[in-house]
């Protein structure tokens, strides 16, 4: 499963953060480094398996503890209409 | 000749770290956070909350922009801000408050906006161009002229003529413009005029990376044109000897007076701020200029403005006296908490963004 960024969504890096801005409803975002790490790389298109990989690997974290996250954060971005999936 | 980035660098290195107020008042602090960063050290936490801020104008921009063409009729004009920031290493490195444009009805460009949903910054205002609007939960706010901001001393080019040389903006939105660079850097050392000689080491940096882009006698020949020769000169010398390696510090600084606090990245105070405003006219092109602007600024420093009462304008030369040797832009931030002032620098700082949701918090980040 992959993803992409609405043409409603604006965003950029910020060193070790991420900074949205949603354009429909006037709403500015932000990812702390972990949330930040996650979101460039679905953004990117990678898979949500891609983005546990990067948290594994960055931080001191357990597989399974950063794959509940990362589900996480994709509904709270796909809930919020920061994030769409693709079709495939 | 050295790169402009790496003399403003050493200038940074030379500066008082200590000085937040200063370095936030000469525009610089996010130059001063990215270089110490490369070297290590850490950030104060208002240069962080001003990067987030910057970081979500970028962003912004050309959202608001694009609103702001669908709703104006008529070219619209983008002065100074974006357009100077897209020529930093990174555009967010450059602070801005507010998005400059010049349109050729500014009244019903404003009403139009105003129909259109934005609302007017502050309660009230005491500027020379229409009152500062925003587009609600949007950064930056808006400013519309009907013509640039200039020393009230010069005759600034008509807005018909800015018009006629006006290219598209680096922004790329179609019906935005925006002027050339040697009409640029002209305006940008004009504006950095208007308040006081050289306002700031900000300033300083645009009309140097303005004027990189035009032809030095392209650009003395406008100047003379415009009738401002005697600013661009000063204006440029003032670089040259700032901007240089092996400036003088502020021990043994023997420049003028008026360009002290640029050598030390100092806020002016109170007093300073409304002793240049009206010495500033020193620059004008020929005595019956040099004595009309300082009659002007006179006025303006000691008389009411725009709709404001005696009784308003009295109790603001009372805190006035009492503030004299604070920083001018504290004193600003002030009067805006007050909600008597509107597009003050930092007043306008909004809230930077929040957090979508409390991400996961693991140790050991490598980023």
């Amino acid at each position: 499963m992959s993803f992409r960024v609405p043409t409603h969504v604006h965003h950029r890096a910020l060193h070790d953060e991420a900074v949205l801005l949603d354009a429909r409803s006037d709403a500015y975002l932000g990812l702390n480094q972990t949330g930040a790490l996650a979101w460039e790389i679905l953004a990117a298109g990678g898979s949500p398996d891609s983005a546990v990989d990067a948290l594994v690997t960055a931080f001191d974290v357990d597989r399974e503890r950063a794959r509940t996250d990362v589900a996480v954060l994709i509904e709270t971005l796909l809930a919020r209409g920061l994030l769409e999936p693709t079709r495939t | 000749m050295t790169d402009l980035w790496t003399r403003v660098d050493h200038l940074i290195d030379t500066l008082p770290q200590t000085d937040i107020v200063g370095l936030r008042a000469h525009g610089i602090q996010l130059l001063a956070g990215r270089h110490w960063r490369a070297q290590g050290r850490q950030i104060p936490p208002e240069f962080l909350a001003d990067e987030r801020v910057m970081v979500a104008s970028t962003l912004t921009v050309p959202v608001l922009l694009e609103r702001i063409r669908d709703i104006l009729e008529g070219p619209i004009v983008l002065l100074k801000g974006p357009e100077v920031a897209a020529r930093y290493p990174d555009p967010a490195l450059r602070p801005f408050w507010d998005l400059d444009l010049l349109v050729q009805d500014a009244p019903a460009a404003q009403a139009a906006l105003l129909a259109a949903g934005f609302e007017v910054v502050g309660s009230h205002d005491f500027s020379h161009q229409e009152v500062a609007i925003r587009w609600p939960g949007l950064h930056p706010a808006i400013e519309i002229h009907n013509m640039p901001n200039w020393p009230y001393w010069l005759k600034p080019p008509s807005t018909e003529a800015l018009f006629a040389v006006a290219v598209p903006s680096v922004m790329n939105i179609e019906g935005v413009l925006t002027l050339p660079p040697r009409e640029h850097a002209l305006l940008l050392a004009a504006h950095s005029w208007h308040h006081g000689p050289l306002r700031s080491l900000q300033d300083l940096i645009d009309v140097a990376i303005m004027a990189d882009e035009a032809d030095p006698a392209d650009l003395d020949a406008l100047a003379r044109r415009w009738g401002m020769h005697r600013v661009w000169t000063l204006t440029t010398r003032t670089i040259d000897i700032i901007l240089r390696s092996d400036r003088p510090s502020a021990e043994n600084w023997s420049g003028p007076y008026w360009a002290q606090h640029l050598a030390v990245a100092r806020d002016r105070t109170v007093f300073q701020h409304h002793a240049l405003r009206v010495l500033g006219a020193m620059a004008a092109p020929n005595p019956r200029a040099m004595l009309r602007g300082f009659t002007a600024a006179a006025d303006e420093v000691l008389t009411p403005l725009n709709g404001e009462s005696w009784l308003t304008k009295l109790a603001r030369m009372r805190r006035a006296l009492s503030d004299a040797s604070r920083p001018s832009t504290l004193r600003g931030l002030r009067d805006t908490q007050r909600g008597k002032r509107s597009g003050s620098v930092l007043a306008e700082t909004p809230v930077p963004p929040r957090a979508v949701e409390r991400e996961p918090e693991y140790p050991g980040g490598n980023g």
